[in-house]
């Protein structure tokens, strides 16, 4: 079953469109790593996701039920935009109200274990606004876990954070999601650290979703290739074909792109010996931050 | 809507803003009784004396002081819940707005009606003290009628504030529109453009505004007037409970 399943989803603001006709499946038990440049369209999705917006138009199922339903909210939990902490009240206070608020029977002990899962025990007594940026994320995290709900949407979760903290939230989220079976649904500007994490991808560009993709599909499209440039690309790459029986071997309007090899010496030996000039050949890597730039046409990420 | 009425009470019993406004109406009314800084009320030290329970009850308790601080506490309350980003964690959790709405008024209208048993208290201790005794004119059961009118005024102004953030999501916009209804600035106005402009039915309509029956009821008892205070708090209650609701549904949290 799909924990997010929406349909033909669209917000508008006035004349613009901020989300424009998306069809978003998130997978139960999936890591859903939501990609996209800022004012992409992000945020207006998770929040209707949520049910915090209203859609324009469109349809939100979560686990099969419409988002409308009183049973299907108490099953997510959220941390969208900021930190929905009240700043004069302690890290427990916070927590205990969201028990409250969510009706589970024993708000202060599911604290307790809440402030635990996130490694804030010491900090359980401090108000909110005297907790370090990565506490009060990771406390964010907590209040949107408290009544252990099967879907977590996260706005930028790890967003400001120094490297030891999002080192520390990548590790409650790999528990949340591993350990109790937590869908995951992540936006993030951090690709590198969403690539760790996530099991799926969304990429949203200019309110549309531009592409859905596993991780799987996604190691498959962005695995490691030898690029050629030669003055036949043509008969370079019907020779390569036939020597080293490649995977797969495509022309493009750069040059060659030959998977399954990585015997570039190899390569340029038989070009040469067959009189084509080789003007470049390197083994190309590719990680999900270049896959989302080439996808997006190059323009720098934001 | 228990849910939220059990984390509204927690929030407002451990927060400092409860006791601050608790204290502070406390405080000015004790200060207006002890030094006659209102002319017609009773005082212990100051040059007025002479003033009635009625007055100083029916009037301080509804339009008036009293009235102004608790809307200040009831849009500074709501408001918090926007500004830090927890109505996040409430609206995510609950589909149907009218249980945000009315959890909301059920603590709004408990922790309102505890400042005003507090005020009633305090009144009637430091009238008593002025000399006289505390007189009741309708005996316990218009001091009963005049409690329950009150609190169902503070129902309706609850009603009315959280309709008001909900819609405007700015505290300054509720705390003005308190200030309004505390003042009865509307009725004032319209009662004198009715006059000038020769309408004084005009005047009897406004007795049916949330500042008019917030005046309404007396230490006198009158079953007549507390029907009529029931039935009008009611009304504008649920209308803007509908028009919260409303609001929480056209607009984004």
């Amino acid at each position: 079953m799909d924990a997010i399943y929406a349909e033909a989803l669209s917000k508008t603001y006035g004349e613009k469109k901020a989300v424009d006709d998306i069809n978003l499946v998130v997978p139960e038990g999936s890591i859903y790593g939501f990609i996209g440049r800022n004012g992409a369209g992000k945020t207006t999705t998770q929040k209707m996701v949520c049910g915090l917006a209203r859609p324009s138009s469109g349809n939100v199922s979560l686990f099969g039920n419409p988002i409308g339903k009183q049973d299907v909210r108490e099953q997510v939990g959220v941390l969208i935009e900021q930190l929905a902490l009240y700043p004069e009240l302690s890290a427990y206070e916070n927590l205990v109200l969201q028990g409250l608020n969510i009706g589970i029977a024993n708000p202060k002990e599911q604290a307790h274990k809440s402030l635990q899962l996130v490694e804030l025990i010491e900090a359980a007594d401090k108000k909110s606004k005297q907790l370090s940026l990565g506490m009060r994320q990771r406390l964010g995290v907590a209040v949107a876990m408290m009544g252990s709900p099967k879907l977590l949407v996260l706005d930028e979760p790890i967003n400001g954070l120094d490297p030891q903290g999002i080192i520390e939230m990548r590790g409650i989220f790999e528990r949340l999601n591993q350990e109790l079976g937590i869908t995951i649904f992540i936006s993030s500007h951090i690709l590198g650290e969403l690539s760790r994490i996530a099991t799926h991808y969304g990429i949203i560009h200019d309110g549309r979703l531009i592409q859905q993709i596993s991780a799987a599909e996604l190691a498959e499209k962005s695995r490691d290739y030898l690029f050629i440039k030669a003055s036949d690309n043509d008969k370079a790459s019907k020779l390569i074909q036939d020597k080293f029986s490649p995977s797969e071997c495509s022309i493009h309007d750069d040059g060659i792109h030959v998977f399954g090899i990585k015997n570039s010496r190899g390569v340029n030996e038989l070009l040469w010996s067959n009189s084509i000039a080789v003007d470049a050949i390197y083994l190309h890597q590719q990680d999900l931050e270049e896959y989302f730039l080439r996808l997006m046409g190059g323009v720098q990420y934001a | 809507m228990l849910n939220i009425f059990k984390m509204d009470m927690r929030r407002i019993l451990h927060s400092k803003m409860f006791y601050v406004c608790l204290f502070s109406m406390i405080l000015v009314t004790g200060s207006m009784i002890i030094f006659g800084v209102v002319p017609d009320f009773p005082s212990i030290l100051g040059a007025g004396a002479g003033g009635t329970e009625d007055a100083m009850m029916g009037n301080m308790m509804g339009v008036g002081m009293a009235f102004m601080v608790i809307s200040i506490f009831y849009t500074l309350f709501i408001c918090q819940e926007f500004t830090s980003g927890f109505a996040k964690n409430i609206f995510a959790r609950h589909a149907n707005p009218i249980r945000y709405i009315g959890g909301k008024l059920l603590s709004l209208t408990v922790s309102g009606s505890i400042m005003l048993l507090a005020f009633l208290l305090i009144s009637m201790i430091l009238m008593a003290l002025a000399g006289g005794g505390v007189i009741l004119p309708g005996g316990v059961v218009g001091l009963f009628g005049l409690i329950v009118g009150k609190i169902l005024s503070v129902a309706t102004l609850a009603s009315l504030i959280i309709f008001t953030c909900l819609f405007a999501r700015k505290s300054v916009v509720g705390i003005i529109v308190g200030i309004v209804v505390a003042m009865g600035a509307i009725p004032m106005v319209l009662n004198l453009v009715g006059s000038i402009v020769g309408l004084p039915w005009i005047a009897e309509i406004m007795k049916y505004t949330i500042s008019g029956l917030s005046g309404l009821p007396t230490l006198t008892f009158s079953a007549t007037t507390l029907a009529i205070v029931i039935i009008g708090n009611f009304i504008w209650s649920a209308l803007f409970a509908a028009l919260g609701s409303r609001a929480v549904k056209l607009k984004d949290i």
